[in-house]
Protein backbone atom coordinates (compact mmCIF):
# COMPACT_ATOMS: atom_id res chain seq x y z
CA UNK A 1 0.00 0.00 0.00
CA UNK A 2 0.97 3.63 -0.92
CA UNK A 3 1.86 5.71 2.16
CA UNK A 4 2.25 9.40 1.87
CA UNK A 5 4.84 11.64 4.94
CA UNK A 6 5.10 15.38 5.43
CA UNK A 7 7.74 15.99 6.64
CA UNK A 8 9.63 19.08 6.71
CA UNK A 9 12.59 17.64 8.60
CA UNK A 10 14.90 15.61 6.14
CA UNK A 11 15.93 13.47 8.33
CA UNK A 12 12.90 12.59 10.62
CA UNK A 13 11.61 12.03 6.57
CA UNK A 14 14.20 9.69 5.46
CA UNK A 15 13.91 7.39 9.10
CA UNK A 16 10.27 6.99 8.50
CA UNK A 17 10.65 6.61 4.94
CA UNK A 18 13.32 4.12 5.18
CA UNK A 19 10.71 1.96 8.06
CA UNK A 20 7.99 1.51 6.17
CA UNK A 21 10.06 0.44 3.23
CA UNK A 22 11.07 -1.92 5.77
CA UNK A 23 7.53 -2.92 6.34
CA UNK A 24 6.61 -2.99 2.73
CA UNK A 25 5.19 0.08 1.99
CA UNK A 26 5.76 2.21 -1.24
CA UNK A 27 6.12 5.86 0.06
CA UNK A 28 6.46 9.31 -1.36
CA UNK A 29 7.15 11.64 0.75
CA UNK A 30 6.20 15.69 0.35
CA UNK A 31 8.14 18.11 2.12
CA UNK A 32 5.70 20.77 2.55
CA UNK A 33 1.84 20.77 3.32
CA UNK A 34 1.10 22.50 -0.44
CA UNK A 35 3.16 19.47 -2.00
CA UNK A 36 1.11 17.06 -0.14
CA UNK A 37 -1.87 18.32 -1.08
CA UNK A 38 -0.92 18.61 -4.78
CA UNK A 39 -0.09 14.71 -4.13
CA UNK A 40 -3.25 13.55 -2.91
CA UNK A 41 -5.15 15.04 -5.68
CA UNK A 42 -3.32 12.82 -7.77
CA UNK A 43 -6.02 10.38 -5.94
CA UNK A 44 -3.41 7.86 -5.52
CA UNK A 45 -2.91 8.23 -1.92
CA UNK A 46 -5.30 7.50 1.26
CA UNK A 47 -2.86 6.79 3.56
CA UNK A 48 -1.11 10.22 5.24
CA UNK A 49 1.71 10.14 8.18
CA UNK A 50 2.00 13.92 8.39
CA UNK A 51 4.11 15.85 10.87
CA UNK A 52 2.00 18.87 12.95
CA UNK A 53 4.21 21.27 13.22
CA UNK A 54 5.38 22.71 9.70
CA UNK A 55 6.14 26.09 8.05
CA UNK A 56 2.89 27.52 5.65
CA UNK A 57 0.27 25.04 6.04
CA UNK A 58 1.01 22.99 9.36
CA UNK A 59 -0.30 19.34 9.39
CA UNK A 60 -3.44 20.62 11.56
CA UNK A 61 -4.41 23.07 8.46
CA UNK A 62 -3.47 20.15 5.86
CA UNK A 63 -5.94 17.76 7.84
CA UNK A 64 -8.98 20.35 7.52
CA UNK A 65 -7.92 21.22 3.81
CA UNK A 66 -8.01 17.70 3.09
CA UNK A 67 -11.27 17.08 4.72
CA UNK A 68 -12.98 20.36 3.24
CA UNK A 69 -12.59 18.65 -0.23
CA UNK A 70 -14.70 15.69 0.33
CA UNK A 71 -12.39 13.19 -1.71
CA UNK A 72 -14.54 10.01 -3.38
CA UNK A 73 -11.89 8.10 -1.17
CA UNK A 74 -11.69 7.94 2.18
CA UNK A 75 -7.94 9.53 3.10
CA UNK A 76 -6.88 8.23 6.39
CA UNK A 77 -4.27 10.84 8.35
CA UNK A 78 -2.03 9.96 11.20
CA UNK A 79 -0.21 13.24 12.82
CA UNK A 80 3.21 12.97 14.23
CA UNK A 81 3.67 14.95 17.26
CA UNK A 82 5.72 15.86 20.17
CA UNK A 83 2.43 17.14 21.84
CA UNK A 84 0.30 16.10 24.41
CA UNK A 85 -2.95 16.73 26.60
CA UNK A 86 -6.61 16.42 25.54
CA UNK A 87 -6.54 19.72 23.87
CA UNK A 88 -4.23 19.10 21.41
CA UNK A 89 -5.88 15.75 21.35
CA UNK A 90 -9.26 17.77 20.58
CA UNK A 91 -7.88 19.92 18.48
CA UNK A 92 -6.18 16.92 15.82
CA UNK A 93 -9.46 14.95 15.72
CA UNK A 94 -11.65 18.18 15.08
CA UNK A 95 -9.33 19.11 12.14
CA UNK A 96 -9.80 15.70 10.68
CA UNK A 97 -7.08 13.51 11.93
CA UNK A 98 -7.88 9.96 12.85
CA UNK A 99 -4.57 9.00 14.62
CA UNK A 100 -1.89 10.36 15.98
CA UNK A 101 2.05 8.90 16.54
CA UNK A 102 4.63 10.63 19.35
CA UNK A 103 7.73 12.44 18.38
CA UNK A 104 10.17 9.90 17.95
CA UNK A 105 7.96 7.17 16.54
CA UNK A 106 9.00 3.57 17.44
CA UNK A 107 9.04 1.52 13.83
CA UNK A 108 7.09 -0.85 15.76
CA UNK A 109 4.01 1.34 16.94
CA UNK A 110 4.01 2.92 13.64
CA UNK A 111 3.45 -0.05 11.87
CA UNK A 112 0.33 -1.19 14.01
CA UNK A 113 -1.15 2.14 13.65
CA UNK A 114 -0.73 1.74 9.88
CA UNK A 115 -2.31 -1.46 10.24
CA UNK A 116 -5.53 -0.03 12.05
CA UNK A 117 -5.77 2.59 9.45
CA UNK A 118 -5.70 0.06 6.49
CA UNK A 119 -7.77 -1.89 8.16
CA UNK A 120 -10.45 0.99 8.08
CA UNK A 121 -9.96 1.79 4.51
CA UNK A 122 -10.44 -1.76 3.47
CA UNK A 123 -13.79 -1.71 5.32
CA UNK A 124 -14.84 1.92 4.04
CA UNK A 125 -14.73 0.41 0.99
CA UNK A 126 -15.03 -3.67 0.42
CA UNK A 127 -18.53 -3.70 0.61
CA UNK A 128 -19.91 -1.03 -1.99
CA UNK A 129 -17.19 -2.14 -4.42
CA UNK A 130 -18.28 -5.87 -4.01
CA UNK A 131 -21.49 -5.67 -4.50
CA UNK A 132 -21.34 -3.12 -7.27
CA UNK A 133 -19.09 -5.25 -9.28
CA UNK A 134 -21.23 -8.12 -8.53
CA UNK A 135 -24.79 -6.20 -9.58
CA UNK A 136 -22.79 -4.88 -12.48
CA UNK A 137 -22.12 -8.61 -13.37
CA UNK A 138 -25.61 -9.76 -12.60
CA UNK A 139 -27.21 -6.90 -14.65
CA UNK A 140 -26.63 -8.91 -18.15
CA UNK A 141 -28.70 -11.28 -16.91
CA UNK A 142 -32.05 -9.88 -16.01
CA UNK A 143 -33.90 -13.18 -14.90
CA UNK A 144 -32.46 -13.46 -11.81
CA UNK A 145 -34.18 -10.87 -9.75
CA UNK A 146 -32.93 -10.56 -6.07
CA UNK A 147 -30.58 -13.57 -6.98
CA UNK A 148 -27.51 -12.14 -4.71
CA UNK A 149 -29.76 -10.39 -1.66
CA UNK A 150 -31.05 -13.92 -1.30
CA UNK A 151 -27.86 -15.71 -1.68
CA UNK A 152 -26.10 -13.65 0.58
CA UNK A 153 -28.66 -14.37 2.74
CA UNK A 154 -29.41 -18.38 2.26
CA UNK A 155 -24.95 -18.26 2.72
CA UNK A 156 -25.05 -16.48 6.54
CA UNK A 157 -27.57 -19.14 7.55
CA UNK A 158 -25.35 -22.04 6.54
CA UNK A 159 -22.77 -20.39 7.98
CA UNK A 160 -24.33 -19.46 11.38
CA UNK A 161 -25.33 -23.34 11.30
CA UNK A 162 -22.32 -24.42 11.17
CA UNK A 163 -21.10 -22.12 13.16
CA UNK A 164 -22.06 -24.38 16.13
CA UNK A 165 -21.26 -27.51 14.92
CA UNK A 166 -17.80 -28.47 17.18
CA UNK A 167 -15.61 -29.59 13.79
CA UNK A 168 -16.55 -26.17 12.25
CA UNK A 169 -16.11 -24.13 15.02
CA UNK A 170 -12.19 -23.11 14.29
CA UNK A 171 -12.97 -22.22 10.85
CA UNK A 172 -16.54 -20.68 10.96
CA UNK A 173 -16.99 -17.77 13.28
CA UNK A 174 -18.34 -14.46 13.13
CA UNK A 175 -15.54 -13.12 10.75
CA UNK A 176 -16.17 -15.77 8.43
CA UNK A 177 -19.80 -15.70 8.23
CA UNK A 178 -19.07 -11.53 7.69
CA UNK A 179 -16.66 -12.79 4.87
CA UNK A 180 -19.28 -15.24 3.08
CA UNK A 181 -22.04 -12.57 3.34
CA UNK A 182 -19.60 -9.76 1.35
CA UNK A 183 -18.20 -11.96 -0.90
CA UNK A 184 -20.56 -14.91 -2.03
CA UNK A 185 -22.49 -11.88 -4.63
CA UNK A 186 -19.26 -12.45 -6.95
CA UNK A 187 -19.80 -16.21 -7.35
CA UNK A 188 -20.84 -15.38 -10.66
CA UNK A 189 -18.69 -12.54 -11.54
CA UNK A 190 -17.39 -14.22 -14.13
CA UNK A 191 -20.36 -14.28 -16.36
CA UNK A 192 -19.18 -10.79 -18.02
CA UNK A 193 -16.92 -13.10 -19.94
CA UNK A 194 -20.15 -14.87 -21.47
CA UNK A 195 -21.33 -13.99 -24.92
CA UNK A 196 -24.63 -12.63 -24.88
CA UNK A 197 -25.88 -15.70 -27.56
CA UNK A 198 -24.83 -18.16 -24.60
CA UNK A 199 -25.71 -16.39 -21.05
CA UNK A 200 -29.28 -14.88 -22.74
CA UNK A 201 -29.75 -17.81 -24.59
CA UNK A 202 -34.01 -18.44 -23.98
CA UNK A 203 -33.95 -22.06 -23.82
CA UNK A 204 -31.40 -24.95 -22.86
CA UNK A 205 -27.65 -25.06 -24.04
CA UNK A 206 -26.10 -27.23 -26.29
CA UNK A 207 -23.19 -28.89 -24.78
CA UNK A 208 -20.85 -26.72 -27.21
CA UNK A 209 -22.68 -24.02 -25.11
CA UNK A 210 -23.05 -25.11 -21.69
CA UNK A 211 -18.99 -25.87 -22.40
CA UNK A 212 -18.53 -22.34 -22.62
CA UNK A 213 -21.02 -21.05 -20.13
CA UNK A 214 -18.89 -23.29 -17.38
CA UNK A 215 -15.95 -21.28 -18.35
CA UNK A 216 -17.23 -18.54 -16.14
CA UNK A 217 -16.07 -20.33 -12.95
CA UNK A 218 -12.64 -19.99 -14.47
CA UNK A 219 -12.73 -16.51 -16.42
CA UNK A 220 -14.30 -15.17 -12.45
CA UNK A 221 -11.58 -16.94 -10.54
CA UNK A 222 -9.10 -15.33 -13.21
CA UNK A 223 -10.23 -12.14 -12.55
CA UNK A 224 -10.22 -12.18 -8.50
CA UNK A 225 -6.78 -14.09 -8.52
CA UNK A 226 -5.54 -11.28 -10.16
CA UNK A 227 -6.97 -8.70 -7.38
CA UNK A 228 -5.53 -11.46 -4.60
CA UNK A 229 -1.53 -10.90 -6.53
CA UNK A 230 -2.73 -7.07 -6.14
CA UNK A 231 -3.51 -6.82 -2.02
CA UNK A 232 -2.92 -10.13 -0.93
CA UNK A 233 -3.57 -9.43 2.64
CA UNK A 234 -7.53 -9.09 1.48
CA UNK A 235 -8.77 -12.18 2.84
CA UNK A 236 -12.41 -11.32 1.42
CA UNK A 237 -10.73 -11.04 -1.60
CA UNK A 238 -9.37 -14.77 -1.40
CA UNK A 239 -12.93 -16.11 -0.42
CA UNK A 240 -14.27 -14.67 -3.37
CA UNK A 241 -11.65 -15.51 -5.72
CA UNK A 242 -12.73 -19.94 -4.41
CA UNK A 243 -16.25 -19.05 -4.38
CA UNK A 244 -15.99 -18.37 -8.11
CA UNK A 245 -14.20 -21.19 -8.77
CA UNK A 246 -15.68 -23.39 -7.11
CA UNK A 247 -19.38 -22.71 -6.38
CA UNK A 248 -20.18 -25.69 -9.38
CA UNK A 249 -18.11 -28.26 -8.04
CA UNK A 250 -19.97 -31.35 -6.02
CA UNK A 251 -19.15 -33.25 -3.09
CA UNK A 252 -19.37 -36.31 -5.55
CA UNK A 253 -16.70 -34.83 -7.81
CA UNK A 254 -19.61 -34.40 -10.81
CA UNK A 255 -19.19 -30.48 -10.55
CA UNK A 256 -17.05 -28.38 -12.88
CA UNK A 257 -14.09 -26.88 -13.55
CA UNK A 258 -11.92 -29.48 -11.78
CA UNK A 259 -14.17 -32.04 -10.44
CA UNK A 260 -12.92 -31.77 -6.86
CA UNK A 261 -14.44 -34.10 -3.88
CA UNK A 262 -15.55 -33.44 -0.58
CA UNK A 263 -13.37 -31.57 1.27
CA UNK A 264 -11.31 -30.50 -1.58
CA UNK A 265 -13.70 -28.05 -2.60
CA UNK A 266 -13.04 -25.10 0.36
CA UNK A 267 -16.21 -24.88 2.55
CA UNK A 268 -17.35 -21.77 0.85
CA UNK A 269 -17.56 -23.08 -2.16
CA UNK A 270 -19.86 -25.88 -1.09
CA UNK A 271 -22.00 -23.62 1.33
CA UNK A 272 -22.88 -21.45 -2.21
CA UNK A 273 -23.35 -24.65 -4.20
CA UNK A 274 -26.60 -25.54 -2.09
CA UNK A 275 -27.45 -22.25 -1.60
CA UNK A 276 -27.04 -21.25 -5.56
CA UNK A 277 -29.12 -24.53 -6.68
CA UNK A 278 -31.89 -23.74 -4.17
CA UNK A 279 -32.31 -19.99 -5.65
CA UNK A 280 -32.26 -21.37 -9.15
CA UNK A 281 -35.27 -24.17 -8.29
CA UNK A 282 -37.05 -22.04 -6.67
CA UNK A 283 -36.97 -19.10 -9.09
CA UNK A 284 -38.55 -18.89 -12.57
CA UNK A 285 -36.32 -18.88 -15.25
CA UNK A 286 -36.60 -18.82 -19.04
CA UNK A 287 -36.77 -22.38 -19.44
CA UNK A 288 -38.15 -23.25 -16.21
CA UNK A 289 -41.38 -21.92 -13.67
CA UNK A 290 -40.35 -21.20 -9.93
CA UNK A 291 -40.56 -24.85 -7.79
CA UNK A 292 -42.06 -24.61 -4.80
CA UNK A 293 -39.44 -25.10 -1.38
CA UNK A 294 -40.85 -28.44 -1.15
CA UNK A 295 -39.77 -29.50 -4.49
CA UNK A 296 -36.52 -27.67 -4.24
CA UNK A 297 -35.31 -29.68 -1.33
CA UNK A 298 -36.99 -32.85 -2.64
CA UNK A 299 -34.84 -31.94 -5.27
CA UNK A 300 -31.28 -31.15 -3.43
CA UNK A 301 -32.19 -33.90 -0.59
CA UNK A 302 -33.39 -36.96 -3.24
CA UNK A 303 -32.33 -36.23 -6.82
CA UNK A 304 -29.20 -34.51 -6.03
CA UNK A 305 -28.35 -36.58 -3.30
CA UNK A 306 -24.29 -36.75 -3.00
CA UNK A 307 -23.76 -33.93 -4.84
CA UNK A 308 -23.52 -31.45 -1.55
CA UNK A 309 -21.72 -31.39 1.66
CA UNK A 310 -24.23 -33.70 4.20
CA UNK A 311 -23.07 -30.89 6.91
CA UNK A 312 -24.18 -27.83 4.60
CA UNK A 313 -27.45 -29.95 3.66
CA UNK A 314 -27.74 -30.56 7.25
CA UNK A 315 -27.65 -26.87 7.93
CA UNK A 316 -30.54 -26.33 5.25
CA UNK A 317 -32.89 -28.73 6.75
CA UNK A 318 -32.66 -27.07 9.93
CA UNK A 319 -32.92 -23.45 9.02
CA UNK A 320 -35.11 -24.20 6.17
CA UNK A 321 -38.41 -22.15 7.47
CA UNK A 322 -35.84 -19.05 7.34
CA UNK A 323 -34.98 -20.36 3.64
CA UNK A 324 -38.59 -19.91 2.65
CA UNK A 325 -38.88 -16.60 5.19
CA UNK A 326 -35.98 -15.56 2.62
CA UNK A 327 -37.58 -16.38 -0.46
CA UNK A 328 -40.79 -15.14 0.04
CA UNK A 329 -39.54 -11.55 1.21
CA UNK A 330 -37.61 -11.02 -2.27
CA UNK A 331 -40.39 -12.18 -3.90
CA UNK A 332 -42.32 -9.62 -1.54
CA UNK A 333 -39.92 -6.80 -2.55
CA UNK A 334 -40.03 -8.01 -6.03
CA UNK A 335 -43.53 -7.67 -6.42
CA UNK A 336 -44.04 -4.22 -4.62
CA UNK A 337 -41.38 -2.44 -7.36
CA UNK A 338 -43.15 -4.18 -10.01
CA UNK A 339 -46.35 -2.13 -8.30
CA UNK A 340 -44.38 0.64 -8.02
CA UNK A 341 -44.31 0.90 -4.26
CA UNK A 342 -41.19 -0.47 -3.72
CA UNK A 343 -40.00 0.09 0.44
CA UNK A 344 -36.84 -0.81 2.48
CA UNK A 345 -37.89 -2.23 5.13
CA UNK A 346 -36.11 -4.55 8.07
CA UNK A 347 -37.75 -8.05 8.95
CA UNK A 348 -36.58 -11.50 10.47
CA UNK A 349 -33.08 -9.55 11.51
CA UNK A 350 -32.26 -9.31 7.68
CA UNK A 351 -30.62 -6.17 6.57
CA UNK A 352 -32.63 -4.83 2.86
CA UNK B 1 7.81 39.65 21.96
CA UNK B 2 8.64 40.94 25.86
CA UNK B 3 9.62 38.51 28.40
CA UNK B 4 8.40 38.86 31.68
CA UNK B 5 9.18 37.33 34.80
CA UNK B 6 6.67 35.03 35.67
CA UNK B 7 6.72 33.18 32.34
CA UNK B 8 10.59 32.59 32.36
CA UNK B 9 9.93 30.78 35.59
CA UNK B 10 8.43 27.80 33.82
CA UNK B 11 11.94 27.49 31.79
CA UNK B 12 13.93 27.73 35.39
CA UNK B 13 12.25 24.81 36.70
CA UNK B 14 12.44 22.55 33.54
CA UNK B 15 16.55 23.22 33.64
CA UNK B 16 16.74 22.92 36.81
CA UNK B 17 14.60 18.72 36.44
CA UNK B 18 17.23 18.70 33.94
CA UNK B 19 20.31 19.27 35.25
CA UNK B 20 19.14 17.02 38.12
CA UNK B 21 18.26 14.06 35.85
CA UNK B 22 21.81 14.58 33.77
CA UNK B 23 23.34 13.01 36.82
CA UNK B 24 21.90 9.71 36.55
CA UNK B 25 21.39 9.97 33.14
CA UNK B 26 24.87 9.66 31.16
CA UNK B 27 23.80 8.46 27.76
CA UNK B 28 24.58 11.30 25.45
CA UNK B 29 22.90 9.58 22.81
CA UNK B 30 21.06 6.67 22.87
CA UNK B 31 22.21 4.66 20.34
CA UNK B 32 20.09 1.44 20.85
CA UNK B 33 16.74 3.85 20.48
CA UNK B 34 18.80 5.28 17.20
CA UNK B 35 19.18 1.35 16.26
CA UNK B 36 15.78 0.57 16.49
CA UNK B 37 14.30 3.49 14.82
CA UNK B 38 16.65 2.97 11.85
CA UNK B 39 15.21 -0.54 11.92
CA UNK B 40 18.65 -2.21 12.73
CA UNK B 41 20.63 -0.49 9.64
CA UNK B 42 23.55 0.12 10.95
CA UNK B 43 24.86 1.78 7.58
CA UNK B 44 21.98 4.07 7.58
CA UNK B 45 22.42 5.23 11.16
CA UNK B 46 25.49 6.41 10.28
CA UNK B 47 24.34 8.41 7.19
CA UNK B 48 21.56 9.77 9.91
CA UNK B 49 24.57 10.73 12.16
CA UNK B 50 26.37 12.22 9.45
CA UNK B 51 23.24 14.32 8.30
CA UNK B 52 22.57 15.34 12.21
CA UNK B 53 26.29 16.66 12.18
CA UNK B 54 25.93 18.79 8.87
CA UNK B 55 22.86 20.19 9.61
CA UNK B 56 22.89 21.03 13.22
CA UNK B 57 25.64 23.47 13.38
CA UNK B 58 23.98 25.59 10.71
CA UNK B 59 20.38 25.06 12.77
CA UNK B 60 22.14 26.51 15.53
CA UNK B 61 23.68 29.83 13.49
CA UNK B 62 20.07 30.11 12.64
CA UNK B 63 18.84 30.56 15.79
CA UNK B 64 21.59 32.28 17.21
CA UNK B 65 20.32 35.04 14.25
CA UNK B 66 16.91 34.47 15.13
CA UNK B 67 17.76 35.32 18.74
CA UNK B 68 19.64 38.18 18.14
CA UNK B 69 16.67 39.42 16.12
CA UNK B 70 14.13 39.11 19.21
CA UNK B 71 12.28 37.38 16.74
CA UNK B 72 10.52 34.63 19.26
CA UNK B 73 8.25 33.32 16.83
CA UNK B 74 11.56 32.29 14.79
CA UNK B 75 13.23 31.26 17.54
CA UNK B 76 10.47 28.87 19.13
CA UNK B 77 10.01 27.59 15.63
CA UNK B 78 13.90 26.81 14.91
CA UNK B 79 14.01 25.26 18.67
CA UNK B 80 10.86 22.44 18.03
CA UNK B 81 12.81 22.08 14.55
CA UNK B 82 16.35 20.99 16.35
CA UNK B 83 14.60 19.48 19.43
CA UNK B 84 12.66 16.88 16.70
CA UNK B 85 16.08 15.94 15.03
CA UNK B 86 17.92 15.97 18.43
CA UNK B 87 14.46 13.70 19.26
CA UNK B 88 14.87 11.38 16.27
CA UNK B 89 18.10 10.78 16.77
CA UNK B 90 17.92 10.10 20.29
CA UNK B 91 20.12 12.76 21.93
CA UNK B 92 18.19 13.38 24.49
CA UNK B 93 20.41 16.27 25.77
CA UNK B 94 20.68 18.16 22.99
CA UNK B 95 16.26 17.17 22.85
CA UNK B 96 15.99 18.56 26.55
CA UNK B 97 17.93 21.92 25.77
CA UNK B 98 16.10 22.40 22.97
CA UNK B 99 12.57 22.07 24.42
CA UNK B 100 13.83 24.54 27.03
CA UNK B 101 14.59 27.47 24.35
CA UNK B 102 11.41 26.52 22.60
CA UNK B 103 9.67 26.75 25.99
CA UNK B 104 11.40 29.97 26.16
CA UNK B 105 10.61 31.04 22.88
CA UNK B 106 7.07 30.64 23.59
CA UNK B 107 6.76 32.54 26.47
CA UNK B 108 8.92 35.29 25.13
CA UNK B 109 11.13 34.64 27.34
CA UNK B 110 14.28 35.58 25.71
CA UNK B 111 16.95 36.97 28.07
CA UNK B 112 17.89 33.07 29.71
CA UNK B 113 18.46 31.79 25.83
CA UNK B 114 22.07 32.26 25.42
CA UNK B 115 22.88 30.63 28.77
CA UNK B 116 21.07 27.26 27.18
CA UNK B 117 22.41 27.69 24.06
CA UNK B 118 25.56 27.63 25.96
CA UNK B 119 24.68 24.37 27.59
CA UNK B 120 23.32 23.05 24.20
CA UNK B 121 26.98 23.96 22.50
CA UNK B 122 28.15 21.78 25.74
CA UNK B 123 26.12 19.06 25.20
CA UNK B 124 27.14 19.10 20.96
CA UNK B 125 30.56 18.81 21.81
CA UNK B 126 29.90 15.90 24.01
CA UNK B 127 27.59 14.37 20.82
CA UNK B 128 29.91 15.43 18.19
CA UNK B 129 33.04 13.08 20.30
CA UNK B 130 30.27 10.54 21.20
CA UNK B 131 29.52 9.75 17.54
CA UNK B 132 33.48 10.07 16.24
CA UNK B 133 34.16 7.51 18.16
CA UNK B 134 30.91 5.40 17.41
CA UNK B 135 31.43 6.31 13.28
CA UNK B 136 35.06 5.28 13.33
CA UNK B 137 34.60 2.36 15.21
CA UNK B 138 32.00 1.36 12.73
CA UNK B 139 33.81 2.59 9.45
CA UNK B 140 36.95 0.81 11.17
CA UNK B 141 34.62 -3.10 10.79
Amino acid sequence: MRVLIVEDDDIAAGMLENALLEFGYEVTTAHNGCEALELIRSGLYQLVISDWEMPEITGIEMCRQIRAQQYNSYIYIILLTGRKGTQNVVEGLSAGADDFVNKPFEPQELLVRLRAGERILSLESRELVIFSLAKLAESRDPDTGAHLERIREYCRLIGEHLSQKKQFRDMVDGNYIQLIYLTSPMHDIGKVGIPDNVLLKPGKLTPEEFEIMKQHALIGFKTLDAAVNVQPDAKYLWMARDIALTHHERFDGSGYPHHLFEEDIPLCGRILALADVYDALTTKRVYKPAFSHGKAKDIILLEMKGQFDPNVVEAFEEKENRFIEIKEHFNDEAEKQQSGCASIERVHGMNV
Amino acid sequence: MKQTSTSCNVASTDSAEWQAGRDYDAEILDYEALVNRCMGNLDFVDRVLMKFHERLPLDLEELEQALAGQDAQLVQRLAHRIKGTAANTSAKGLQHIAQEIEDMGHSGCLAEIPARIQAFRKEWERVQAWSASVLSKTTSQ
